[in-house]
């Protein structure tokens, strides 16, 4: 039989190829037909950026660990010496044995050891009392709020990240956010770039025609089908799993369709490459959180010019039986961390890499006859690297002064994105979140 | 009111876009009949369907409700030693893996080969929008009972569905009613039922939550046999006010007060029209749409009737604009390329990195759908497997083919050897057979091309490389 490589022009690099193709010059053509012409007229400052050699080895970085189904604050941060704490929670205060303390008030919960060194040796910070005016309970919009830094009534076309993409760096390539999963999250939407997601980077590489291409997708395939549960991504502690938030839908599909085509195109070997030479050094634990802080590291040692990162952990929404499998879920968490940590500094990254945590809410101060908790409203977040200040910030929230059975909030989301952006990011915060906000002291 | 379609404009462009909207597509020839039957013939036809219980008979084990873990134990007789749980526990956890396996493969190729494809399509529906997960279920049976419930009432009437849904023993066991007593209420199902189920978000109050979750007080799963059961104990009957109406309201109350609230039409019925028109109606289409649902009280075979008979839902802002989910990307790439699907595991490896697993979304709110299935990730994924799917390279496929794990196109019916010295002639056989369109220039224009580069004539492994270049398209991604 013909071979079908013998009438494909082979290209020895990507400059070459992008100005081949730029220049309307014959490319393979059983690659994928996205790169032909439309290429140049699609995107000539992406494409001169994509030959620019990565330089992600100074700037700062930002991983946001999403915890997606709203986590139990008060089981997280637990406030220990707070009597209200065991009245309203008689069975899942439990957990408050053998709290680890950052205080005479508040304490980590005792799975969250790995995060309690951290506090003690400075190298993480803990936010209290974190959320929004007129809190909404639903799953979806709460997190859209999160992802896109609007007022509780109002809805944005674009996420926070994807503004600050827009405004902060322009004529970036579209790595220079990087989502692990099957999609992009909500807080990435931007004009341009949008980022890219990837989930398995062995996988994120377009197969030429070509036996072995073909016998590794099917291996790869049936290794991912093995589960038919999907088990490795955690929800045992209920019905939401992660929560990508929704798409804009402005534009065309079809435009929308070949932008993501051109960024993975312009990704994928790169990615490829930089994942097959940084395995790491760091053992991390099996769990999906655990294996997606892996991935976010060995890019981080490869070099990415990206400048925020996106993982997540699903699972917290936690009506019923929630004492074992909430502890559960924190020590997976905390594992994870513990490790990634040891990897950035491992690598020499420590200082330039900063983690932080959310969840789209907390629970309700009293615990149900399930033995779980509804949603709720204010919760901690957590800042973790060489480059934050240490320390409790934000006010604990009263236990009896309620609003609804939920906990008031006493810091805004959107002082900690004011915040990150400008001390962190070094980026205008008013040009992102639309106003300015009074900043913390994070760093 | 929706305009209907004039039958004089019906072609074949137009089946095509029905049969791939209210089914998974089908081969030119299924197109061609489908149109040779007419408009209203064929809209009638497909909503009615031909019964395939008998061709796909639910797996033997589905006539134990029992967990495997309970059946051992039973036959053990005894107290199980702390080996003996062990054991136990693992050999149910490969059961139970198993059996989720087979019910996501039957039911995928029950979309591929059922000659009842819109009821198919409609069950993929409701499991989207009543999104139950084996991951808290725990139960592959609890999740088959689901499934075949939600087969039966596809086409019914929203409110019986609906009803029937609170009552579900995977439903009760996903958002918590089975705990929720009169003392204190879950209100995990309350919410979703107002927030998701029927009324979406902004359009109830918390106190609304509050109220409709003691109203669903007492729901729970019988232990012996898996089916419903109700505690009157648990089950708060004093008054209640939802929605601005009081009384001592059971939960099938709750639903028809929720039913009346024109708002339930509005959502459900847009949700629908979204689902097989691709976009989310807008502010007038929407209350068209909502008018006819209930129009139709609720019922959903005349409804569909409406909505695929109108004239807007072959506008050109709809024809060839919706993005193909995994599931239908992948059932209509079977079809068109007449092969079988994928077997375990590579058929779960790929709808899991694709981003669809049936019995799996990804929460309670379903799959998102729409931009949201194509990602850099996911696109790539697509395109490499439409070139395994298509048969590129001979030698591992000839390995494949052994282990079973994929059919083969049979490329001398795609592209007949008669047709392989006409690249014009199969050009156009090719488009139309992918994309269900004959007035495609630019594609004809891409197919000629790639048909140029893959000899005169072509042979096989050249017609299933330029299979694979036309697949790995944007355009191939939308239906």
């Amino acid at each position: 039989m013909k071979n079908s490589h013998a009438f494909s022009p082979s290209f020895h690099t990507r400059r070459h190829f992008l100005r081949t193709s730029i220049l309307g010059g014959a490319v393979a053509w059983t690659l994928p037909a996205f790169i032909d012409k439309t290429f140049a007229a699609l995107d000539g400052v992406a494409a001169g950026s994509a030959t620019q050699i990565a330089t992600g080895k100074d700037g700062p970085i930002l991983v946001i660990l999403q915890l997606s189904g709203g986590n139990d604050g008060l089981n997280t941060l637990i406030p220990y010496a707070d009597d209200a704490y065991y009245r309203a929670r008689p069975r899942l205060s439990a957990s408050a044995r053998g709290v680890l303390p950052l205080s005479d008030a508040v304490g980590l919960n005792p799975r969250l050891s790995g995060l309690a060194r951290m506090c003690a040796d400075g190298e993480a910070s803990v936010i209290q009392g974190v959320g929004y005016p007129n809190p909404n309970r639903s799953h979806f919009r709460s997190m859209e709020i999160w992802h896109t830094a609007s007022e509780s009534e109002e809805t944005l076309p674009t996420g926070w990240l994807g503004r600050y993409f827009d405004n902060c760096c322009p004529g970036a390539d579209p790595t220079v956010g990087i989502s692990i999963g099957e999609r992009a999250p909500q807080a990435f939407d931007a004009r341009e770039p949008q980022g890219i997601a990837l989930k398995n980077p062995e996988r994120f590489k377009f197969a030429e025609s070509g036996p072995e291409s073909a016998a590794g997708l099917v291996g790869e395939l049936a290794a991912a089908g093995q589960n038919p549960t999907m088990a490795g991504d955690a929800q045992d502690g209920g019905s939401i799993g992660m929560l990508d938030g929704g798409l804009a839908d402005g534009g065309d599909t079809f435009a929308y369709i070949e932008r993501v085509a051109l960024d993975a195109r312009v990704a994928s070997d790169r990615i490829a490459d930089v994942v097959k030479k940084h395995k790491g050094g760091v053992e991390y634990p099996r769990s999906a959180i655990g294996q997606e802080l892996k991935l976010v590291a060995q890019l981080i040692a490869g070099g990415m010019p990206t400048k925020v990162y996106y993982a997540g952990q699903g699972g917290y929404d936690t009506h019923a039986g929630q004492s074992g499998s909430h502890d559960n879920l924190l020590g997976q968490l905390d594992e994870a961390i513990t490790a990634f940590t040891a990897d950035m500094k491992a690598q020499g990254n420590f200082d330039r890499v900063v983690l932080m945590t959310f969840s789209e809410f907390g629970r309700r101060v009293n615990e149900n006859a399930s033995g779980g908790t509804d949603h709720g409203a204010a919760a901690p977040m957590f800042l973790i690297g060489g480059g934050t200040k240490p320390g409790l910030f934000g006010s604990a929230p009263s236990l009896t002064d309620l609003d609804a059975g939920d906990l008031k909030f006493s810091t805004d989301f959107r002082r900690v994105y004011a915040t990150v952006l400008e001390d962190w990011l070094r980026a205008p915060s008013d040009a992102v979140l639309g106003r300015k906000f009074d900043k913390l002291t994070l760093f | 009111m929706l305009a209907p379609l004039s039958s004089s404009r019906w072609t074949p462009d137009h089946a095509a876009h029905l049969l791939s909207r209210a089914g998974f597509g089908g081969t030119p020839e299924e197109v061609k009949a489908c149109h040779a039957r007419g408009f209203d013939r064929f809209v009638d036809s497909l909503l009615a369907g031909d019964e395939d219980a008998d061709l796909f008979p639910p797996p033997a084990w589905t006539n134990d409700p029992r967990p495997p873990e309970r059946v051992a134990r039973d036959q053990l007789g005894r107290e199980p030693t702390e080996e003996e749980k062990r054991t136990i526990q693992m050999q149910s956890q490969r059961e139970d893996n198993q059996r989720i396996a087979e019910l996501r493969t039957g039911w995928i190729l029950r979309m591929r080969h059922s000659p009842h494809p819109l009821r198919e399509k409609m069950t993929l529906f409701w499991h989207g929008h009543f999104a139950t997960s084996i991951r808290k279920v725990n139960e592959p049976y609890l999740m088959w009972v689901q499934n075949e419930t939600l087969r039966a009432r596809a086409l019914d009437h929203f409110g019986n569905l609906t009803k029937e849904i609170s009552r579900d023993p995977a439903m009760i066991r996903w958002l918590d009613l089975g705990r929720s007593d009169k003392k204190q209420p879950n209100e995990n199902f309350a919410r979703e039922l107002l927030e998701l189920f029927t009324l979406g978000e902004g359009h109830y109050s918390e106190d609304d939550i509050r109220e409709t979750a003691r109203a669903f007080t007492g729901y729970r799963i019988r232990p012996e046999n898996r089916t419903f059961q109700f505690a009157p104990k648990s089950h708060d009957r004093d008054r209640k006010k939802v929605l601005g109406r009081t009384g001592d309201f059971s939960g099938d109350d709750v639903i028809d007060i929720i039913l009346a609230q024109p708002q339930c039409a509005r959502f459900v019925g847009g949700r629908i029209w979204e689902f097989f028109a691709g976009e989310a109606p807008g502010p007038e289409m929407a209350t068209a749409v909502a008018a006819e649902f209930r129009r139709h009280n609720y019922a959903i075979t005349p409804f569909l009737r409406t909505l695929f008979r109108s004239e807007e839902f072959y506008a050109p802002a709809v024809m060839r604009r919706q993005i193909k989910s995994p599931v239908q990307w992948l059932v209509q790439t079977c079809k068109i390329l007449e092969i079988d699907p994928p077997s375990q595991p590579v058929l779960d490896g790929a709808l899991n990195q694709l981003g669809q697993v049936p019995f799996v979304p990804p929460n309670v709110r379903g799959w998102e759908g729409g931009r949201s299935w194509i990602s850099s990730s996911t696109l790539v994924l697509r395109y490499n497997l439409a070139g395994y799917l298509a048969g590129i390279s001979e030698k591992s496929a000839a390995n494949l083919f052994q282990s079973k794990a994929r059919d083969l196109p049979s490329i001398s019916v795609i592209a007949p050897p008669a047709l392989r010295s006409d690249p014009s002639a199969l050009a156009d056989a090719l488009v139309f057979r992918l994309f269900g369109s004959s007035a495609q220039p630019a594609l004809r224009e891409r197919a000629l091309t790639a048909l140029r580069k893959a000899g005169s004539p072509p042979d096989d492994a050249g017609i299933r490389n330029v299979l694979h270049h036309l697949m790995s398209t944007p355009d191939y991604q939308l239906t």
